[in-house]
């Protein structure tokens, strides 16, 4: 059984990193680049979170076995 | 110092050149670019440090793979392709050892640890190598010359290359950011994802992160595993990340000295105040 709560909180480390990470190269200044860092974080959670519905859907129509 | 303006724009040599020239063979870019004594020196430094890791390991490095994962190119995800020359010796050389097993030597995780080093060291002489290239013929100090220290501590300490270069903030924030990452996942794993011989290619994933990563794995990580770690998949994976995103911050910090080297320089009026216009912080 998986624990949805600590996977959620990891999987929100591992995004910050990548976010904050991926931010660097397009905000060249300090200031840009933490206002709107929690504003890519949602983007980014938002866009995985519509990759892994699709992956799900997938999965238990296409890909399902009983 | 200030150059006739003939000589400013006349590059030392062609940067693709002394790049690959250095993969090859650590110092022979340099030696391309007319820099004898520095071309020894990190000829010296790079495959010494090579050639001590082949010995404390006996080449059994690839030893570690999986025998489905032998092949020929089994050493590009490797650090050591840093070190191109130094990769294709070892191959050539050791390969994939004895068709038997073998005992691992005491300072096997030692000599692996100096191999990777090796190619790490390389890359960073490569940006060397490209950034003299494109450096004025006869400058004392170009600001080329000071692209690839903070790439090198970049590597060696994540966000240490940053901060050399006056951005301290997203230095700290890289430094908490990544090795925050990879001590939690080292933590969740207990320490047996740091393990070269568990996992070949996470470890090399996770030696991108640096120091840290080494001294991890010299507290943690050369225990037996000796039962069920429920988050040792979540773990491994976290580190590994945390050496991935390594690698954009070693972008970052190539990118800015690189930047702040192709600024324009204004004029110097004095002697003295010439080598500071560009290179501080």
């Amino acid at each position: 059984m998986i624990d949805p709560i600590p996977h959620a909180l990891l999987f929100v480390l591992a995004a910050t990193a990548i976010v904050f990470a991926g931010a660097t190269f397009t905000d060249l200044h300090d200031g840009p680049l933490l206002r709107g860092l929690a504003k890519k974080l949602a983007w980014f959670c938002g866009w995985c979170a519509v990759v892994c519905a699709l992956m799900l859907l997938v999965e238990h129509t296409l890909a399902a076995t009983r | 110092m200030s150059w006739p303006s003939a000589q400013k724009n006349v590059p030392r040599g062609d940067p693709t050149v002394a790049a690959v020239l250095t993969w090859i063979l650590p110092g022979a870019g340099h030696f391309y670019l007319g820099m004898p004594v520095f071309g020894l020196v990190a000829f010296l430094v790079v495959q010494g440090l090579y050639w001590i890791g082949l010995q404390l390991s006996h080449g059994m490095l690839f030893e570690y793979l999986e025998p489905d994962l032998r092949s020929a190119f089994a050493g590009v995800l490797t650090p050591e392709v840093g070190n191109l020359g130094g990769l294709v010796y070892h191959m050539k050389t050791y390969g994939y050892g004895l068709p038997f097993m073998r005992p691992w030597p005491d300072a096997m995780w030692i000599g692996c640890w100096m191999t990777a080093c090796s190619g790490i060291v390389n890359a960073c002489l490569m940006v060397r190598a490209h950034s003299d290239a494109r450096a004025p013929k006869n400058a004392a100090d170009p600001g080329f010359a000071r692209i690839a220290p903070p790439v090198l501590a970049a590597w060696a300490l994540p966000g240490l290359g940053h901060w050399m270069q006056g951005r301290k903030l997203r230095g700290v924030l890289f430094f908490v950011l990544l090795v925050g990452l990879l001590v939690l996942g080292t933590a969740l794993a207990e320490g047996s994802n740091l393990s070269r011989e568990r996992h070949f290619y996470y470890w090399a994933g996770q030696f991108l992160a640096g120091l840290p990563g080494l001294v991890l794995e010299g507290l943690f990580g050369r225990g037996a595993v000796t039962h069920d770690i429920a988050y040792a998949d979540a773990g491994l994976d976290l580190a590994c990340l945390a050496g991935l995103l390594n690698v954009l911050a070693l972008m970052d910090v190539y990118a800015y000295g690189e930047k702040r080297a192709l600024e324009p320089q204004p004029e110097p009026t004095t002697q003295a105040a010439a080598p500071s216009a560009v290179n501080a912080p």
